[in-house]
């Protein structure tokens, strides 16, 4: 196998890429996947994908990128659709299983820009205190629908959950290694994230939120948090409390 | 006077009682029921054949309770098993939903690094 991609665990700006494992979940992003983890790979991180399932040429996209980077892609595939949460956990999972320093999750419809990964893990290489870190979207930058259902699920993690963050819905995260076991997610879908930040807290992690950039194209818009699925998530975190 | 003024209502009640009760039993013989679960179901469907064919039994378990009607008793009670039980059954197909999830991942996993020692 030739490949003529840059091989360093280096980027440009001499930052190191090794041990930098980026969890990409995709349920039917045959569009978006193959060009999101090829880049991803090519700056010299290691890409877990994550298929959850799809009915699309997801897994088939993502199996001929693996073959341009066979040493850094790593194709999973789960064989039914067990939704967002699940698809994350799986990565997380194997990533530490490949001895993952620092691990990042980062959506496959192509909203995160590339350059925000380095943004991210920056503050858990740099700061021996930094458990894990958030890229919050500005949310002037949403379209108003956006901004709406954001702002009413922040409300919602501060409540339920006590912590006020910029943004509890993104879903570009760095975590250090040694935080991922004791992370207890209960849920399998879009309601992970409001999950993962009471985590956090849970287990006293320290936090830095920095701010990324949105890419907002129509493909972006389909999925992610707008009204039912914000209900859906409050119906559950009520429940939650129940148990 | 049991027998002349017996209502139709009360017939297929107590039918379809003991239909049920009968049926539990052959999944407990089958062994496809466990013995609690036998016992539960038995003892509701016998407790609302009696109510039905007697059914001041009611009003005095009701006058007993402070509830006013037989009838209201049976209401309440019926209302608070059926949220019991959806509650139960939501919090099941919670965890299998999780179980099942446990597998997938595991399967994914294994295939994965099978496919990569391969390699």
């Amino acid at each position: 196998m030739v490949n003529k991609v840059n091989q360093s665990d280096f980027l440009n700006n001499g930052e190191s890429t090794e041990g930098v494992f980026i969890v990409v979940p995709a349920y039917n992003e045959e569009k978006t996947v193959g060009e999101i983890i090829e880049e991803i790979a090519q700056r010299g991180y290691k890409v877990i994908l994550v298929d959850d399932g799809s009915s699309d040429d997801t897994n088939k996209i993502a199996k001929s990128s693996k073959e341009k980077f066979p040493d850094r892609i790593f194709v999973y595939r789960h064989v039914i659709n067990r939704g967002l949460g699940a698809a994350l956990i799986t990565g997380m999972t194997a990533a530490l299983r490949k001895k993952a320093k620092y691990v990042v999750t980062f959506d496959a419809d192509g909203q995160h820009d590339i350059n925000d990964i380095e943004k991210v893990c920056k503050p858990l290489k740099d700061d021996v205190d930094v458990d894990v870190v958030i890229g919050a979207r500005p949310f002037e930058d949403m379209p108003r629908s956006k901004n709406f259902a954001n702002s009413v699920m922040n409300f919602l993690t501060r409540v339920f959950y006590k912590t006020k963050v910029k943004d509890s819905q993104s879903g570009l995260r760095a975590f250090k290694a040694a935080t991922i076991p004791k992370i207890e997610i209960m849920s399998q879908g879009y309601d992970v994230s409001s999950e993962f930040i009471r985590e956090i807290r849970k287990n006293n992690f320290k936090l830095k939120e920095v701010t990324i950039t949105t890419i907002y194209t129509p493909e972006t818009q389909a999925k992610g948090t707008n009204a039912i699925v914000g209900i859906k998530i409050l119906f559950k975190m009520i429940i939650n409390i129940f148990k | 006077m049991l027998g002349i003024d017996i209502m139709l209502y009360q017939i297929l009640v107590v039918i379809i009682a003991i239909l049920a009760v009968l049926l539990l039993f052959g999944r407990y013989q089958n062994k496809k029921t466990s013995l609690q679960t036998f016992l539960l179901w038995a003892v509701l469907w016998i407790v609302l054949g009696i109510f039905t064919l007697v059914p001041e039994s009611s009003s005095a378990l009701a006058n007993f309770l402070g509830i006013g009607r037989g009838l209201d008793l049976i209401i309440i009670f019926g209302l608070i098993g059926a949220f019991y039980l959806i509650f139960r059954v939501y919090l099941r197909i919670e965890k299998l939903d999780q179980d099942v999830s446990k597998l997938i991942r595991l399967i994914a996993i294994e295939n994965e690094e099978k496919d990569e020692n391969e390699k």
